[in-house]
């Protein structure tokens, strides 16, 4: 589980943040270690690993975050914003990451968010929620995050299919919106 | 009043001269004197040290001025002390008056000194002579040695040449001279502006003072054993209560049955000053040692235990959810998300305590002890020893003021996370 924001252990080091997990199930240090550096490899904090977790920038403590839950070597991980409070840069670069780690490891993710691009850039399947009452609205199957693996997400973003579905995915939502503030436009009268 | 007056002009003056004078010698550059708009943002006030330290020295000064010590080159006009006199015109019945003249010596308050040795002088009104300490004020018995007497139907009725009757008052040389209601004569000698050492003792008495008890000791104990007794109740007290407050206030943080049980209880006795508890206390456990240590130990314990349940609140749900996802259990939840989670809220509590404690050690040696800091200062108000009461307030501050900078150094190092997430 990797949550918006916050949920970091501050009183921790940035390495005794991504070893959690192992060390509540109690494994041996020489066990762990070797994995958790690897982790701190792959989210680009292996020279932060001594420093504290409110010494971080927010991208960095996001992949702190994510480090911490791939240590646990989960089947599924559950994303909840994850990137919601990042600056765009920091953002893009993060959705990269995300990719990469999912390619790699080749984990289940299921990731909220309210950026339809960010869906589409790293969704395989993309459900569209609808509000009051929280239901599935539509599904969609999206060949970009198989393609966009290790391309730059630019390039992605330029793909004239790519703005389609986007086009496509926001009117849906403009529309659904729009019949949902019109039920309850009429519900007090 | 006269005092607080002087005490503003010099607050004025000292402004004018560092703020118009050095201050544009030593300007500051940083980023906060970069900003355009400082008034109403607190965060650009910052404190001037140089006003805290002519504050103190002011007050250092005003002190020693009105009490005439040494170690101050100014002084408040101070008390007439040395020989003075005055004359007195006596009306006898039958018309005739004579002079006679009070010879007074006054002698500094501390120490003592006989009348002069006067001539009686001619005529039915003899000269008399007293003595008396500054600041005090002494009956003229003319009537002792002169021929004609007050009960013969003689009376006052010029002093120095001004006429008198009895209630009236005339100033003299160094003094005034009142006539009372029954015609003698009461001389008061200039007191000056100066403080009685009585009422405020000069700096450099309570710094003797401070040498001679930790040396030779006061009550059957130097001044360290009593700060040192003060200290350990106050230490022994608050380990107690955090001890059993702690872990109270994280069972009543974590447990329904817990918070239900003592929440009337911790509820109902926080605001009971713990001074309050004081007649109980002594009637439960006498004035020794544990009676002081038990008081102490109940100011701390609510006190932390609603710091420990407030920390416990405190804790980010997400967190913890986070610690579950990971598989952690219960206790692992405890050990490594609450607890360190809730030491920023129970090091504010610590603080409070401490201060609480503090204060309540020494109202409880006031009320009774063998040894103490309170108990010092008390003991020797009943000797009007004032300046080992201003010793002991002044000692009794700068512990406290130094317990709360070691509490605040300790939560700096332990809990550096504090107030940056």
């Amino acid at each position: 589980m990797v949550f918006q924001q916050g949920a970091l252990f501050e009183w921790m080091s940035v390495r005794d943040n991504v070893s959690f997990g192992p060390r509540m199930a109690g494994r041996k240090k020489k066990e762990y270690m070797g994995h958790v550096n690897h982790l701190l490899d792959v989210v680009g904090l292996q020279e932060f690993k001594d420093k504290s977790v409110y010494e971080l920038s927010g991208g960095m403590q996001q992949r702190v975050a994510l480090a911490r839950c791939l240590a646990n070597e989960p089947d599924i991980i559950l994303m909840d914003e994850p990137l919601g409070a990042l600056d765009a840069l920091t953002r893009e670069k993060m959705q990269g990451l995300v990719l990469r780690l999912w390619k790699e490891t080749g984990k289940t993710i299921i990731l909220i968010t309210h950026s339809v691009e960010e869906a589409l850039l790293l969704g395989e399947r993309l459900l569209v929620m609808a509000p009051r009452p929280g239901r599935i609205h539509e599904e969609y199957r999206l060949p970009f995050a198989a393609s966009g693996v290790g391309k730059d997400l630019r390039t992605v973003k330029r793909d004239p299919e790519f703005n389609e579905k986007r086009e496509e995915i926001l009117s849906m939502i403009w529309d659904m919106e729009e019949e949902i503030m019109g039920r309850a436009e009429e519900a007090p009268a | 009043m006269i005092l607080l007056l002087i005490y503003i002009a010099i607050f004025g003056v000292a402004f004018m001269i560092v703020r118009l004078g050095l201050r544009k010698m030593m300007a500051r550059h940083d980023f906060t004197s970069l900003k355009t708009v400082t008034f109403g943002d607190e965060s650009a006030v910052r404190p001037d040290r140089l006003a805290s330290i002519i504050s103190v020295v002011t007050l250092f000064l005003l002190w020693g001025a009105f009490t005439g010590s040494n170690w101050v080159p100014v002084h408040a006009p101070g008390p007439f002390v040395g020989d003075t006199q005055f004359t007195y015109t006596m009306q006898a019945p039958d018309g005739a008056r004579d002079n006679a003249t009070v010879h007074a010596r006054v002698f500094p308050a501390e120490e003592r000194d006989d009348p002069q040795e006067v001539e009686p002088g001619p005529g039915f009104a003899k000269n008399d002579s007293i003595a008396l300490a500054a600041w005090r004020s002494d009956l003229v018995l003319m009537d002792k040695n002169d021929e004609i007497t007050r009960s013969d139907g003689a009376r006052v009725v010029e002093i120095d040449g001004q006429p008198v009757s009895p209630g009236s008052r005339v100033e003299v040389a160094n003094g005034t001279v009142a006539v009372t209601s029954k015609g003698s004569l009461n001389f008061v000698p200039y007191a000056g502006m100066q403080m009685e050492p009585i009422w405020l003792p000069a700096p450099e008495a309570v710094v003797a003072r401070i040498k001679e008890i930790s040396t030779r000791g006061y009550q059957n104990f130097t001044l360290w054993e009593h700060l040192f007794w003060s200290l350990f109740r106050v230490i022994i007290g608050f380990l107690f209560g955090a001890l059993i407050g702690i872990p109270l206030g994280y069972a009543m943080g974590l447990s329904d049955w817990f918070r239900g049980w003592f929440d009337p209880i911790v509820e109902f006795m926080r605001p009971v000053p713990p001074l309050a508890l004081i007649p109980l206390v002594i009637i439960w456990a006498g004035i020794g040692e544990s009676g002081k240590i038990i008081l102490l130990f109940l100011a701390a314990l609510w006190i932390m235990a609603i710091s420990a349940r407030a920390g416990v609140s405190g804790v980010a749900i997400a967190k913890v959810h986070a610690a579950y996802s990971l598989g952690a259990s219960r206790w692992q939840i405890l050990r490594h998300v609450i607890v360190p989670n809730s030491l920023p809220e129970i090091f504010t509590g610590a603080r409070v305590a401490m201060g609480v404690c503090w204060g309540t050690v020494v109202a409880a040696e006031l009320v009774a002890a063998e040894k103490g800091a309170g108990m010092m200062i008390m003991v020797a108000s009943r000797f009007q020893l004032t300046d080992i009461v201003l010793m002991g307030i002044i000692l009794i501050g700068v512990i406290g003021f130094s317990i709360d900078i070691l509490m605040r150094k300790a939560e700096d190092w332990l809990v550096p996370w504090k107030g940056r997430t």
